[in-house]
């Protein structure tokens, strides 16, 4: 015998659906149940308690690293700017020796004076 | 009033009222803990049902590795009724101990708790014609059962 959903009829008894309530009987009293909401409050904040302060040490392990990662990127800006500062210094320096190379050459001849004009080479 | 509803969905899988306790307990504080997880388009009461039957679960395979390590032990339940003591309460006790652990969970939930065959089935994460083959097995074991206790008396 089957039932419109194709499985097995199903057929209710009545003295096994008493019998299992009798069984199965839950607490009546609203003192119980106010009692049992209590430890499941308890219960939920002893976890939050634990999640906080599980929260701040991982907030104290994620603010090391950052921290870390601040002082490095500070670290390669300072190391960064020296290099450019070294570069500038250097460029400056090879200007200088060039004008002082230049300075340092013999007066130039009339002839090369005139022929650099016309080209434009100073 | 979740904690009545949840408590029926653990005592129809656990062996006791107290284990029962320890499951609605554990499946409220897991469902806190996964409300993140919770879309607003469910059914609260149904995902905190199968957080809690999943609870009770785990109750009951803690509870079997326990007990394969020690002698059983009986817990005095302080909502005992009247009749628990006479004939048929023991021997249908004894019956639904010896169902399949998803049929008696069915049969609770349907028969005791009035939950319907889709409920039951996304309860257990079964099927629901799953749901209505195990009740109609379940409730042709304990016929028997009744039917021997009423003819011998």
């Amino acid at each position: 015998m089957s039932d419109e959903h194709g499985g097995p009829r199903l057929v209710r008894d009545d003295a096994l659906t008493a019998a299992l309530r009798a069984i199965y009987r839950r607490p009546t009293s609203e003192a119980y149940w106010a009692a049992l909401e209590g430890r499941i409050m308890a219960r939920i904040d002893e976890s939050e308690a634990w999640w906080s302060v599980s929260d701040r040490w991982v907030r104290i392990g994620l603010a090391a690293p950052a921290a870390k990662l601040l002082v490095a990127g500070g670290l390669f800006l300072r190391a960064q700017a020296r290099i450019n500062r070294t570069l500038a210094a250097e460029a400056v320096v090879e200007v200088e020796g060039l004008e002082s190379a230049l300075a340092q050459r013999e007066p130039l001849s009339q002839e090369e004076a005139t022929l650099r004009k016309l080209t434009g080479h100073q | 009033m979740h904690e009545r509803r949840a408590y029926a969905v653990a005592r129809s899988i656990v062996a006791n009222h107290e284990d029962a306790e320890d499951a609605v307990q554990d499946g409220f504080l897991h469902a806190y803990r996964a409300l993140d997880r919770f879309l607003p388009d469910q059914a609260f009461g149904a995902w905190l049902h199968r957080i809690v039957a999943n609870a009770a679960l785990d109750i009951t395979r803690r509870r079997k590795v326990r007990d394969a390590d020690e002698l059983p032990e009986t817990v005095a339940s302080p909502f005992r009724d009247p009749a628990e003591g006479s004939e048929l309460r023991s021997r249908l006790t004894a019956a639904l101990d010896q169902l399949p652990a998803r049929q008696r969970s069915v049969i609770v939930l349907h028969d005791v708790e009035g939950f319907k065959h889709s409920e039951i089935g996304t309860i257990l994460g079964i099927p629901e014609g799953t749901a209505r083959s195990d009740l109609h097995y379940a409730r042709t074991q304990l016929r028997a059962i009744l039917g021997d206790i009423r003819s011998e008396s």
